[in-house]
């Protein structure tokens, strides 16, 4: 088996408050080998965004620090790196699409100066090669009439069409790495369906590695081999994803699958009640450290989970839970 | 207590002048809701859900169109209604925001919200209201001791149970709830959707239930009715529309509502959403439809009703054919 | 790719105290306001007790005429001297506080209660009726507004309510125009709309849901308001325009100092030093208050 080619160890990323230091991230670890797309579940609170910003060290310093751990991309510790190297990477290497195309794009240069800008830096490319290349890029994207989008500005652009030339210009470099951070959130229902499909289609013609992020199951469920779910900045479960969903290992796993009601049911007659989670995500600041953080909420949590945090447990082949009941 | 019909809307237009000319947002849409009914209203951003909710509340003033509400003296026409004349109707329709945040005034604690609507509508005040505003937090699920925090101290879940208290405090007999749980953490939202149900079996209330979530929309609603742009495209009853969608717009957003146990490649539309500014002669949806013909680009489908309760909107189905048979 | 968006943790969550408390905690944070508001509470501490205080101490009140000891240079009778009609001048000075802390804030008060209502009004109900009020005000800012001061502080009576009147004239204008700006964003807020709908009338919706939330802007650019009345007072009064002698004011002070100035210079320095400093740690402590509201 070859070297994972993007590798997170043990990262652990505080965050500065006025109420003492919260716990965003608290021991994660996770790897994806080249070609692979590893989808990353959890919600608001979870940690899920602030590992992926830790990659590129894009995370804004203060209020977070980044307390521990190795991300090794290729073999090296991007925690390590000095932010020269890192902005090689940036752009380059690594690419990132965030849920709001518009926070990425510039409201002031047209969409081809934008790409030429990354493309001419880490490709090399002149001028008119450089041109050429997105244009091209956005042809591939699904954008009809590239050529007189590109010279256009972002804001003339639907969320769709942004959110395909963000898509565009990341992949425009041939990254190693995408990192889609909630790629599809702000999209309609059948513009999602488009989006996904793109970033599929493109992943398996270029075979860039994905780390895709989001809080819907259903996204991740058709696009990635295996899923990693955060929840209180830690990793509760991870699987390959088929096995995920068929045979999930979590309370909070199962707990979350349940809650979702399911479209595809006849439902006639009286409605059942849908199972809820109950409780609130917890508030980092205010977190026992000497209890599973799922416990207040969790349907099945027994006294040991009030009294110790839970082990991360194999409980199937490739398969990790963190959790007292995988120990018994 | 079920089938006598609460609120009944007749070819309403609702316009707005927007960049580019004037957008008819809701174009001659036609729907009933019985007393305790769920009617689900479903559609992507730009189809005009959103303002055919605010038109019921009077939030815009509709072009044309009657929106009849039925008293027990006989129907009243709201579209036809103005401040003072409105103002004793407006107790019998509220409404659920989408944004827990928005939503609430941030500098009234969530006794005084709640409180608010009592005051204004003359149904209680003093000791009486503060035992209401008790008895309605209890109701949603919050504990009365909140009443004195503000806004910003309730998480996003917290938030919405206090907005719909509030608009449970005027004993409404219909709820618009736009996208109510769309700006949830997903574990919250089940919380929310078992409220909404566990209060209309309470209270006999009816719902239109806006929202662009089929999932939500299929376990919540009774009946459903798919907008694209400003038209109701098809209407039928909940189980039906998931099982067996007849327009093929309504056939392309449950086939991309990836259901999580069934990973499915969606039906992919091709092409963005049109312009309300400049809406695609014929059948609006001909543009992106894979199965549209030459007719369709000219000709206007009307709502026809294909099967018992089912009606749908277009030109290659009918109550004979109600599959669209693939093209020759 | 360069803007990231700070991760999203849900800090709301956290307990914590109204809105104004921690706004007022966050000022406690920026020293130099924290400083400024101190000197303030001193300026303002001594207007009010200073001249009984000096009363007692040496039988000095801001008019009673020591004739045997005109312009005199400082003693333990009079610690900052007297002036030319013998008048104790550190009692003058502490008494010309009083007046002009005074006439700064209830200039002020009327300027914000104009300002606030108007645009407001104008804001709210938008279309024609915004159009035309936000004229009028167009046309008052066009107007030489210190002309117009002093032809009506010359054609009536020099009252004190007619001063406050004139400063107020000019102070309320930018007053509406920051509440306008404040409301034409507000009125679409979610909470606007719910209010609507929970039967509330247009007055309640101004009065309960937009006024409170232009509230932070509204204090902050009143607080600023305060230090240019008290200058604009001294102005007027250095020219004779504005509070009367024998009553002092701190421009009225500037102005009788000036005259003495080449003989007995404290009488200028004094008052002017107080002034100054007076109004610098108000500017501090306004534009820290401001900083910490606007950042809600």
């Amino acid at each position: 088996m070859s070297e994972p080619l993007l590798s997170i160890r043990g990262l652990r990323v505080g965050f500065r408050t006025e109420h003492g230091l919260a716990p965003a991230v608290e021991g994660v670890s996770y790897s994806v080998r080249q070609g692979k797309t590893i989808g990353i579940v959890g919600e608001s609170g979870s940690g899920k965004s602030v590992t992926n910003l830790s990659i590129l060290r894009l995370i804004p310093s203060p209020p977070c620090e980044i307390g521990a751990g190795e991300i090794l991309f290729e073999g090296r510790d991007l925690l390590k790196a000095s932010q020269r190297e890192l902005r090689a990477l940036r752009g380059g290497k690594i690419a990132m699409i965030f849920q709001d195309p518009m926070s990425s794009l510039h409201p002031l240069m047209r969409i081809s100066a934008q790409m030429m800008e990354l493309t001419r830096l880490h490709l090399g490319l002149d001028k008119p090669a450089a041109k050429e290349h997105s244009i091209a890029m956005l042809r591939k994207a699904g954008i009809p009439d590239p050529a007189r989008i590109a010279d256009g500005y972002p804001h003339l652009l639907s969320g769709g069409m942004r959110q395909r030339v963000m898509i565009a210009m990341a992949l425009s470099t041939s990254p190693k790495l995408l990192i889609a951070d909630e790629p599809t959130t702000a999209l309609d229902v059948t513009i999602q369906a488009l989006i996904l499909d793109l970033i599929r289609r493109l992943r398996d013609e270029t075979g860039t590695t994905v780390v895709l992020t989001t809080h819907d199951l259903g996204v991740v469920a058709g696009m990635a081999d295996r899923v990693v779910v955060m929840y209180a900045g830690r990793v509760f479960e991870t699987a390959p994803a088929a096995e995920l969903f068929r045979n999930p290992g979590n309370p909070y796993t199962r707990a979350l699958l349940r809650s979702i009601p399911d479209v595809a049911s006849t439902g006639d007659g009286k409605r059942e009640k849908l199972f809820q989670i109950p409780g609130l995500p917890p508030v980092l600041t205010n977190m026992n450290a000497n209890e599973c953080p799922f416990a207040p909420r969790c349907p099945d949590a027994k006294a040991l989970c009030r009294e110790a945090p839970p082990p991360f447990v194999q409980v199937g082949p490739d398969h990790f839970s963190l959790c007292w009941e995988a120990k018994a | 207590m079920n089938g006598a019909t609460l609120l009944s809307i007749r070819n309403l237009s609702v316009e707005f002048t927007a960049k580019g000319g004037r957008v008819r947002a809701v174009d001659g849409v036609s729907l009933d809701i019985r007393k305790g009914e769920t009617l689900g209203l479903v559609g992507e951003s730009g189809c005009g859900k959103t303002t055919l909710g605010r038109a019921i509340l009077r939030l815009n003033t509709p072009s044309a169109g009657a929106i009849q509400y039925f008293t027990p003296d006989g129907p009243r026409d709201l579209a036809q209604l103005h401040g003072e004349t409105l103002l004793p109707l407006r107790r019998h329709i509220q409404m659920v925001f989408q944004d827990p945040y928005s939503s609430l005034n941030p500098r009234m604690t969530v006794g005084a919200i709640i409180r608010e609507p009592l005051l204004s509508f003359r149904i209680a005040r003093g000791h009486d209201a503060e035992g209401r505003v008790s008895r309605l937090m209890e109701q949603v699920g919050l504990d009365p001791s909140y009443r004195r925090r503000y806004p910003r101290e309730l998480s996003g879940g917290q938030r919405q149970r206090v907005g719909i208290a509030r608009a449970l405090a005027a004993s409404p007999e219909l709820i618009v709830a736009d996208e109510p749980i769309a700006a949830l953490d997903v574990s919250i939202q089940a919380q929310i959707l078992n409220l909404l149900e566990g209060l209309r079996a309470e209270f006999g209330l009816a719902y239109l239930f806006i929202s662009h979530d089929l999932r939500a929309v299929r376990y919540l609603a009774d009946r459903v009715a798919v907008m694209y742009l400003g038209h109701i495209v098809e209407t039928a009853p909940a189980a039906k529309i998931g099982s067996r969608p007849l327009m093929p717009y309504t056939k392309a957003l449950m086939s991309a509502v990836r259901s999580i146990d069934k990973v499915a490649r969606p039906m992919v539309l091709s092409g963005e959403i049109p312009s309300p500014v400049n809406p695609p002669s014929g059948c609006r949806f001909h543009t992106r439809c894979p199965w549209a013909v030459a007719e369709c680009s000219h000709s206007k489908p009307e709502l026809v009703e294909i099967e018992p309760g089912h009606f749908a909107a277009c030109n290659r189905i009918s109550p004979e054919r109600p599959e669209i048979e693939s093209m020759a | 790719m360069s803007t990231v968006a700070a991760p999203a943790l849900n800090h709301q969550l956290l307990p914590s105290a109204g809105p104004w408390s921690q706004a007022w905690r966050r000022f406690l944070r920026k020293r130099m306001a924290a400083g400024g508001g101190l000197v303030v509470l001193v300026v303002i501490l001594l207007a009010i007790a200073g001249p009984g205080l000096t009363y007692l101490y040496s039988g000095s009140t801001y008019e009673k005429q020591d004739i045997e000891h005109r312009l005199a240079d400082p003693t333990p009778q009079h610690p900052f001297g007297t002036d030319i009609l013998g008048r104790d001048l550190l009692t003058r000075m502490l008494y010309g506080s009083r007046i002009s802390l005074t006439v700064g804030l209830l200039a002020t008060l009327i300027s914000v209660a104009i300002g606030v209502a108007y645009g407001a009004v104008a804001g709210y109900f938008g279309g024609h009726l915004d159009e035309a009020m936000m004229r009028l005000v167009d046309i008052l800012y066009s107007l030489p507004t210190l002309m117009l001061i002093i032809v009506l502080l010359a054609l009536f009576d020099r009252s004190f309510f007619l001063l406050l009147v004139a400063l107020a004239i000019v102070g309320w204008l930018d007053i509406a125009r920051i509440v306008r700006g404040q409301v034409l964003g507000l009125k679409h807020e979610q909470y606007v709309e719910a209010a609507r709908t929970i039967g509330v009338s247009n007055l309640g919706i101004i009065a309960r849901h937009i006024i409170p939330n232009t509230l932070g802007p509204v204090i902050a650019y009143g607080l600023l308001t305060i230090p240019s009345m008290i200058l604009s007072e001294a102005f007027l009064s250095f020219l004779g325009l504005g509070v009367q002698p024998p009553v002092p004011s701190w421009g009225v002070l500037a102005s009788e100092g000036a005259q003495a100035m080449a003989v007995h210079p404290i009488l200028l320095i004094a008052p002017a030093a107080l002034m100054a400093v007076s109004l610098v740690a108000l500017n501090f402590f306004a534009e820290g208050l401001r900083e910490v509201l606007e950042h809600e």
